[in-house]
């Protein structure tokens, strides 16, 4: 699937990108800036793996910027995963960026939690790891 | 370390916080700021800009106004608005509510909103070109974990404390019941009106302890701690002290270094 991508200024906005993979779950793959104006089509493709009952992987990694409704749009993501045993995990695999001050800031981080490296992430949801609930 | 600022006028929606974002990054380029503290300052902005999108016209059209006002050793924005500010918001289910007013407060050195019913509402943001910590005689980078906030007496001062308390006593794990206790007490604080405030604005510090928040009130008037400790006696209903672990006046300069006192009181989980 082609990503979702915008621009402005030469500044990467709102790029998703969806991967399935024979595991079983899908990777939603979030790049460039992520604000408001890119949270409703964060929530779409979230809640749209969601209903179809496919466990997810949010990998921030290429993501250069996110906001408090980026925030939002996974915590709902991740509150709706665990009412439906459905499972869920984050990923962030650098150490010093815009998005890992404002994960740290908000304590969610360790809250989420946020994997450091994507096998964590992938572990936990391909029931190998932490089973869905 | 001086540049040129800048004053933004445009409609207040969610597309155009980017052009925002990008105008600030401009000046913080000029300023020659780090990429971290570049990083802050787009959160801190961001945030103040998605409060006039989400809460300011209700879905309708308006103006979002940004001014960056660069000073020798810090920046200083106010985004400002023509609609009716903040407001406390029932139906909404957005997990990320809460969150934009203390990651302002977090990464910047002090954040101010005034404003009131038909009046719009203003988000005065003051942020140092430095990292606090490397003010700090260069002391290891930390996390901030206490959020200072100073509001106008108003309509704003109940919903701002009321969100700002709730999300961080979420953060620390209080059960509902310790929740609804604390958000009390801030309802308690918002209440008096900010007369016996010494600047006239109704401030609030709140430093994330283990399980707790430290909570402390002022500066106030002499005798405005005593004042406001009464008021919390409902009749009827006992006092909404007991709510606090612990409860205390204490003595104090405000910012001016002018004697003041200040309300202290401990919230556990």
């Amino acid at each position: 699937m082609p990503p979702d991508q915008g621009s402005f200024a030469g500044v990467r906005t709102g790029e998703l990108a969806l991967e399935r993979n024979d595991a079983g779950f899908a990777v939603l793959t979030v790049s460039g800036e992520h604000d408001l104006s890119t949270a409703p089509n964060l929530r779409r493709q979230l809640e749209s793996l969601l209903d179809e009952e496919t466990a997810a992987v949010v990998d921030l990694s290429p993501a250069t910027f996110i906001d408090s409704s980026i925030l939002g749009v996974i915590l709902d993501g991740r509150r709706r995963a665990a009412d439906s045993g459905i499972a869920f995990a984050v990923v962030h695999t650098n150490g010093a960026d815009a998005v890992d001050r404002v994960l740290q800031v908000t304590g969610l981080r360790a809250e989420l939690p946020v994997h450091a490296r994507r096998e964590e992430a992938f572990t936990k949801v391909s029931g190998s790891g932490e089973p869905a609930v | 370390m001086t540049a040129a600022g800048f004053e933004l006028a445009l409609p207040a929606t969610a597309e155009n916080v980017i052009v925002v974002r990008q105008a600030i990054s401009g000046v913080a380029e000029a300023l020659g700021l780090g990429a971290s503290r570049l990083a802050d300052l787009k959160t801190v902005v961001t945030e103040a800009c998605n409060n006039v999108v989400l809460h300011a016209y209700d879905g309708d059209a308006g103006p979002l106004h940004v001014v960056a006002e660069p000073g020798d050793d810090e920046l200083v924005i106010h985004v400002a608005d023509e609609g009716h500010g903040f407001r406390p918001r029932a139906n909404e289910g957005d997990a990320s509510l809460g969150l934009g007013l203390p990651l302002i407060a977090a990464l910047s050195d002090s954040f101010e909103i005034s404003g009131g019913a038909g009046q719009g509402s203003r988000t005065t943001i003051r942020f140092g070109y430095s990292p606090p910590e490397a003010r700090n005689n260069g002391s290891p980078a930390s996390v901030p974990t206490e959020l200072a906030l100073a509001v106008t007496p108003g309509a704003i001062v109940k919903p701002v404390l009321a969100r700002v308390i709730g999300a961080l006593a979420a953060r620390a794990e209080f059960s509902v019941d310790r929740l609804a206790d604390t958000v009390l007490l801030g309802d308690a604080v918002s209440s008096s009106g900010g007369g016996d405030f010494s600047d006239g604005r109704v401030g609030i510090s709140i430093k994330d302890a283990e399980g707790s928040l430290d909570v402390r009130v002022g500066p106030l008037v002499e005798g405005g701690g005593e004042r406001l400790m009464s008021e919390m006696d409902v009749p009827g209903a006992g006092s909404l002290r007991s709510l606090a672990s612990s409860m205390e006046v204490t003595k104090g300069e405000t910012a001016d270094g002018e004697a003041a006192e200040f309300l202290e009181f401990e919230v556990s989980s």
